[in-house]
């Protein structure tokens, strides 16, 4: 701590306003007289351009006596104050005075910032104030360790404003008028720069958390749609062959269907397409009769009416290939997942048992 | 006492001309913040006056009442002065004197 007095304060005022030491010790002096004496008489000294001196009074108030512990009431008496005028504010406010209050937004934790600066950052902001008429110099505040975590972006900045150029003197006597002039010309065209880049470090950090929210919500809707899927893909295969109770479609469609999804077929299995064909005509009526092993769904063109084959997967092989092999169409593949309980047709490997049902044309 | 007063008073006890007085509270200001701001803590105590000091405000969170808006004020400098005792004394003393 620094402690300066009443000669300190003369040799300042003789620096800016050359005179004697005599008249300048006066000067102030007076200054200080002249206050008091208006608190005497008045209880209130304004003075513009630095602040106001009230003589206040504090009421009688309840306390402790600091030594014996005891109550004791403190009496009512006068305090004088002083509240600095505007200008004074921002004189003395001048490394901090781009800084600005900022709103935080909901969902930030406020208790897990870590607010206190350590002393070496402390140090910066004064050490560097300018004096009277001085080149515009950038103190940088640093208060990274303030920041909330997720405004990475602003690594120097953060949530507040941190480049402070001093803005143009409001000087009203000016020993170096020239230098002055064109200094805070320099800072004039500086400052509107500097006003637009904390705009634009405040907005990133507000782009920055909805751009969190807005991943957030997509991961979301992806997981639950994959979850949809895995849901209705079981609720589909999960449906037992047992139940025959829901459709029941005519059968003598069926047998003329039988015969010409045979016929319909393509493959060069011209054997077990003989093979087929002959127990399906030998058996009009019971492919007559023929009820679906499994349900029938919406959009379905065929139904599941029993065995047909088991075949073990080969190697290289899919369900639509065999689908399109056995029977002609790659469409046909669904039926041939539902009938055999296929959880998911990507997944299946080499030695797979596939059931290959019946499919009967509906009509 | 506003500061029309203040200054009539000053350029009377000084016998200088009022905008000599006015431009020389205003220099004297000036060099009163500039004597401050040199050092961080320096503190300026005047005789049976007081003290001028700049202190730091830490940045903090706020609230606001009515809107429940979470702020943050960033940091700060002010100027504050204590009164010393004598300074109530003496007021105390010559508004006695006065009565």
């Amino acid at each position: 701590m620094e402690k300066r007095n009443f000669a300190d304060l003369v040799n300042a005022l003789q620096a800016i306003n050359p005179d004697t030491k005599e008249n300048v010790e006066t000067f102030v002096r007076n200054f200080f007289d002249v206050i008091c004496q208006g608190l005497q008489s008045d209880n209130v000294v304004k003075i513009k351009g630095f602040g106001t001196f009230k003589v206040v009074d504090v009421s009688a108030r309840k306390s402790v006596d600091v030594n014996t512990g005891e109550r004791i009431e403190i009496a009512p008496h006068q305090k004088i104050t002083f509240t600095p005028d505007a200008t004074l504010r921002s004189m003395v406010n001048k490394p901090f005075e781009c800084l600005q209050s900022v709103t935080i937004d909901d969902g930030v934790d406020v208790k897990s910032l870590d607010l206190k600066e350590t002393p070496a950052e402390e140090k910066q902001p004064t050490e560097e104030l300018p004096k009277t008429v001085d080149i515009p110099e950038q103190t940088q505040v640093d208060l990274s360790d303030s920041e909330v975590t997720e405004g990475s972006e602003n690594t120097e900045g953060g949530r507040v404003e941190e480049v402070a150029t001093p803005a143009p003197l409001v000087v009203h006597a000016e020993p170096e008028p020239e230098n002055a002039e064109s200094e805070s010309h320099e800072s004039e065209t500086e400052s509107p720069e500097e006003e637009e880049s904390p705009a634009d470090t405040e907005e990133p950090s507000h782009r920055h958390l909805s751009k969190i929210v807005i991943i957030a919500v997509w991961v979301a809707s992806v997981v639950a749609a994959f979850f949809a899927g895995y849901y209705i893909a079981k609720a589909t295969n999960s449906v037992l062959p047992v139940n025959k109770t829901q459709v029941e479609k005519p059968a003598k469609p069926a047998a003329k269907s039988s015969i010409k999804v045979q016929r319909d077929t393509h493959t060069p299995k011209a054997a077990p397409q003989a093979g087929n064909v002959k127990p399906a005509a030998e058996n009009p009526k019971p492919a007559e009769k023929a009820k679906p092993e499994m349900p029938v769904l919406r959009g379905d063109k065929y139904m599941i009416c029993g065995l047909k084959e088991v075949h073990v997967l080969q190697r290289g092989e899919d369900i639509t290939h065999l689908a399109k092999q056995i029977y002609g169409s790659k469409d046909c593949a669904k039926y041939i997942i539902r009938y055999s309980n296929i959880q998911d047709p990507d997944l299946i490997h080499v030695g797979t048992k596939i059931k290959l049902p019946i499919l009967v044309e509906i009509k | 006492m506003n500061n029309k007063e203040f200054i009539t008073t000053l350029a009377k006890s000084l016998d200088i001309k009022e905008d000599n007085a006015e431009s020389g509270v205003t220099m004297l200001v000036r060099a009163l913040t500039d004597l401050l701001s040199e050092k961080e803590n320096t503190v300026l105590k005047l005789k049976n006056f007081g003290s001028f000091e700049i202190k730091k405000r830490e940045e903090r969170f706020a609230v606001n009442p009515s809107t429940k808006q979470k702020m943050l004020v960033p940091p700060k400098l002010t100027f504050i002065f204590h009164s010393s005792p004598s300074l109530k004394t003496r007021l105390a003393a010559t508004s006695e004197t006065k009565d």
